[in-house]
């Protein structure tokens, strides 16, 4: 018999019904494992009985709900409160076991807060040190930018002619007309007091000398980086007061540079 | 249910203890004997849950089962039929509007109505009546033939009722849906 045939013959409303003689009970049986229609027909046909029983139901006596319930060992009245549903010493139990928990958490909470604040100071450890290493490479970067510039082909390097006063002036001028920039080589200077600093003068022809760069050298730089002023005949330096001077105190003069 | 609990019985009892009791007080005919019977039915269906098989039929298909065996059980007693004797059994003793009962929001009208009295009668005899076909249509009067197509006409008319059912069900929370929407837009 085919699914079709099983449909049609008013089996499944029986097998629903319970009504089926073993053999009958088998065929609808085997035949409901291989097929999903069949299935659903059933379905369909216990949801048709069941509705049609719900609307001929009868309300029982209350009383068989609460003799049911008796003979089953619930309380009628309702679940069991939580308080009576175990020995005390499953309660205390339970309340050393929560409180353990919660010891547990406040202390790796703790832990886990040590943790962060030391996290939190290798980060500014390791970010001060960044910083310097940051700083120290654009240090390097520079100065090699300013070795290039020393070495650049199209330098003029001149050196100090020194004054009797200052003999122990060693410089060197480094002079680019191409790309106009001047750099002065410190080999050796005379000392100076705290309140005084070298400064760079142009000198062209019969002009005043034009007040230029102010600088001490005091951080050790080697290398200083100065103007570069157009038609200069000659740089000179001397020693002014800290802030520099607007004409030279040619007493202080240290040295010059002719520029060819 | 499976896991025993009070939840589990109460669950049982209040969704399906009606529509068995039903099932129940149209075979005896005697509604205290009816609880006695629902009594121990409940007490076979908690107790055997284990063995309901859902592959093979729907949760309340099976109780009904259950329900039915044990009413015609109790019926087929001797002390039962003395006891009946003396009250004698009408059918459709119970009448819906007799009855106070909730039918899970089922629109009862329009399923009766929707069913012709002659399939009624047999659905009434076979389904909740305990009938056999052979012994319902003794009862009825028809051939063998003809209780057994007509069941299956009103197992059909029942499934088309509710679908129908459910298509109403669908439209009123589309329409309610929609009115809500509106609502909100304005």
């Amino acid at each position: 018999m085919d699914v079709n045939e099983i449909k049609s013959s008013g089996l499944l409303e029986l097998y629903v019904l319970g009504r089926l003689d073993p053999a009958d009970t088998k065929t609808v049986e085997d035949a409901l494992v291989s097929s999903a229609a069949l299935r659903e027909e059933v379905q369909e046909i216990s949801r048709a009985f069941e509705s049609y029983a719900r609307v001929h139901g009868v309300m029982p006596n209350p009383q068989v709900k609460a003799d049911l319930l008796k003979k089953l060992g619930f309380n009628s009245s309702g679940p069991k409160p939580a308080k009576g549903s175990g020995p005390s010493w499953l309660s205390g139990l339970l309340g050393v076991a929560a409180l353990a928990l919660a010891i547990g958490l406040w202390w790796q909470n703790s832990q886990m807060n040590d943790l962060r604040e030391a996290r939190e100071r290798d980060q500014i450890a390791c970010d001060s040190l960044l910083s310097v290493a940051n700083a120290d490479l654009d240090a390097s970067q520079n100065q090699i930018a300013v070795l290039n510039q020393i070495n650049n082909p199209n330098n003029e390097i001149v050196p100090v002619s020194a004054t009797d006063r200052f003999p122990e002036t060693d410089l060197f001028f480094h002079h680019n007309p191409v790309n106009q920039r001047n750099f002065i080589q410190v080999r050796n200077l005379p000392p100076i007091s705290a309140d005084q600093s070298y400064q760079l003068w142009s000198l062209k022809g019969n002009q005043a000398p034009i007040p230029m760069d102010v600088f001490r050298a005091d951080d050790g730089s080697l290398i200083i980086p100065v103007r570069f002023e157009a038609n200069t005949n000659t740089y000179a330096i001397t020693i002014e007061q800290l802030q520099g001077a607007q004409a030279p105190n040619l007493e202080n003069l240290i040295g010059t540079f002719s520029i060819s | 249910m499976r896991s025993k609990d009070e939840r589990g019985l109460n669950v049982l009892y209040d969704q399906y203890a009606p529509a068995l009791m039903g099932q129940i007080v149209n075979v005896v005919g005697d509604r205290m004997v009816a609880e006695e019977v629902l009594q121990e039915c409940l007490l076979k269906i908690w107790n055997g849950i284990d063995s309901y098989d859902e592959k093979k039929a729907g949760l309340f298909a099976w109780m009904n089962r259950i329900a039915r065996n044990a009413a015609i059980d109790k019926g087929r007693l001797k002390s039962f039929q003395r006891h009946q004797k003396t009250e004698q059994l009408t059918p459709y003793v119970y009448k819906i509007e007799d009855r106070g009962i909730s039918t899970s929001g089922i629109d009862v009208d329009r399923i009766t109505k929707n069913l012709d009295d002659k399939y009624k009668d047999v659905l009434d005899h076979v389904y909740l009546m305990g009938y056999t076909q052979k012994e319902t249509a003794e009862a009825l009067d028809i051939p063998l033939g003809t209780v057994k197509t007509r069941l299956r006409s009103a197992v059909s008319t029942l499934r088309e009722t509710l679908k129908n059912e459910k298509n109403l069900l669908y439209g009123f929370i589309a329409i309610s849906l929609l009115l809500i929407i509106l609502l909100l837009w304005t």
